[in-house]
């Protein structure tokens, strides 16, 4: 018994050390030995590939991102071209254009094509560069018409002068009556005391 | 002769005022610098001068009233006096407007605006002398129109000094510089001259009336009928 238990002792580790690295028989009762390599209790199963990405095409979804571009400017939809403009220009990642088709494809195509994604965020800079440039400039024009035409105050001024005037005639007016009405009652008074 | 005047004086200044109004709007050029405020000129600008002429005819019959003591001249400047408060009045509210109009300022102490206050402060100061003063009413108010009348040279002379207002002097040259500007605006200022007579006559009326109620309640205590 005692010959069988030395025999099995020495022979063990020279079996375990025989074996591939990671083919997992090592796991006898009598204290088997780890393989150096992994330093981990468990044994290393082969890395499961990831499942790739669907592949997307940028020409074919930078086009369909114009195409749904342009719809959204010919039927007003400024959010849209707003989300698109945020992704690009980097003001955002968090966007509502992944809950749409064409959201999906412009940033598909954004993801897929640095240069699309450069070309839409100058052109988006452009136009709000444009936009904030056609506001100052209706600021100053309306302010510069405001002015030109200001016929408030001048209207104000020439009633201001004309009240003023009338005023003063009407004031002038009705003393010169008092004071004829006044003269003429005591010259009445004075000629029947007089009598 | 007054009586005549008066009428004919007043009738020349309404076809005046409608004249040189349909002038400013339509004939005289608009002015790219001062705008369409500078339409407010028109008026404002011989009314300046009919104040100042107002203060002058007011000083001088004040001084030869002082001299002589002739009631006429009590009367002229009087009344000279009560229609410069009316042009006064007329040329600080107007040139306010257009303060805020050019300058988005109702007032500002510049140095002319503020002479200008200062004279029509001294008008106004001579009609409440006049009407409250008493017996000595009439030589207290002479006085103190010589006196105001000195306020003219100062703000004539503050033209160039100021810091806003348009200046007589380059400014001022350049303001009226259109010849359609200089008519319309002499046009205006020969108006308000007429008008200016206008207001003076009537006052001077007022005025001899207000002399004859005085010595007819005089009578009228002498004989008893008054108390």
């Amino acid at each position: 018994m005692r010959i069988w238990i030395t025999v099995a002792l020495v022979l063990a580790p020279a079996i375990a050390l025989a074996q591939p690295a990671g083919s997992g028989s090592a796991g006898s009762a009598a204290g088997s030995a780890q393989p150096p390599s992994t330093g981990s209790g468990a044994p290393e199963s082969p890395p499961v590939p990831a499942p790739a990405p669907p592949a997307v095409d940028p020409a074919a979804a930078r086009t369909a991102c114009n195409a749904a571009l342009n719809a959204a400017d010919k039927a007003g939809n400024k959010i849209f071209i707003g989300d698109v403009a945020a992704v690009a220009t980097g003001a955002t990642a968090t966007t509502e254009l992944v809950k749409t088709a064409e959201g999906k494809s412009c940033l598909a195509a954004l993801a897929a094509s640095p240069e699309f994604q450069k070309s839409t965020s100058d052109t988006a800079r452009q136009d709000a560069a444009n936009q904030l440039a056609a506001t100052v400039k209706k600021q100053h024009e309306d302010a510069g018409t405001a002015i030109a035409k200001n016929e408030k105050h001048v209207i104000l001024a020439y009633a201001a002068m004309w009240l003023l005037s009338a005023a003063f005639v009407l004031f002038l007016w009705r003393r010169q009556q008092g004071l004829k009405t006044e003269i003429a009652q005591l010259r009445r008074d004075l000629e029947a005391a007089s009598k | 002769m007054s009586n005549k005047a008066i009428p004919v004086l007043a009738t020349l200044s309404a076809i005046g005022f409608v004249v040189t109004l349909w002038l400013a709007f339509t004939f005289a050029p608009f002015d790219a610098a001062l705008l369409f405020n500078q339409k407010i000129f028109y008026w404002h600008v011989p009314h300046a001068f009919m104040l100042f002429l107002a203060v002058a005819v007011c000083g001088v019959a004040s001084l030869v009233f002082l001299k002589k003591r002739t009631p006429k001249w009590d009367d002229i400047a009087m009344a000279s006096a009560e229609v410069a408060v009316l042009f006064g009045a007329a040329v600080l509210i107007t040139g306010s407007i257009w303060a805020k109009a050019a300058w988005d300022v109702w007032w500002t102490w510049e140095k002319r605006l503020t002479m200008s206050l200062l004279l029509w402060l001294t008008l106004v100061g001579i009609v409440l002398v006049r009407r409250f003063a008493g017996a000595s009413a009439d030589r207290l108010a002479a006085g103190l129109a010589v006196f105001g009348t000195l306020g003219i040279p100062f703000i004539y002379t503050m033209v160039n000094a100021s810091d806003h207002h348009p200046q007589a002097g380059t400014q001022g040259a350049a303001l009226a510089s259109h010849p359609d500007i200089k008519l319309v605006m002499w046009l205006g200022v020969l108006t308000f001259f007429l008008w200016f007579l206008t207001l003076v006559m009537m006052r001077v009326q007022s005025v001899g009336a207000e002399r004859e109620l005085r010595e007819l309640r005089e009578k009228g205590l002498d004989a008893g009928l008054l108390s």
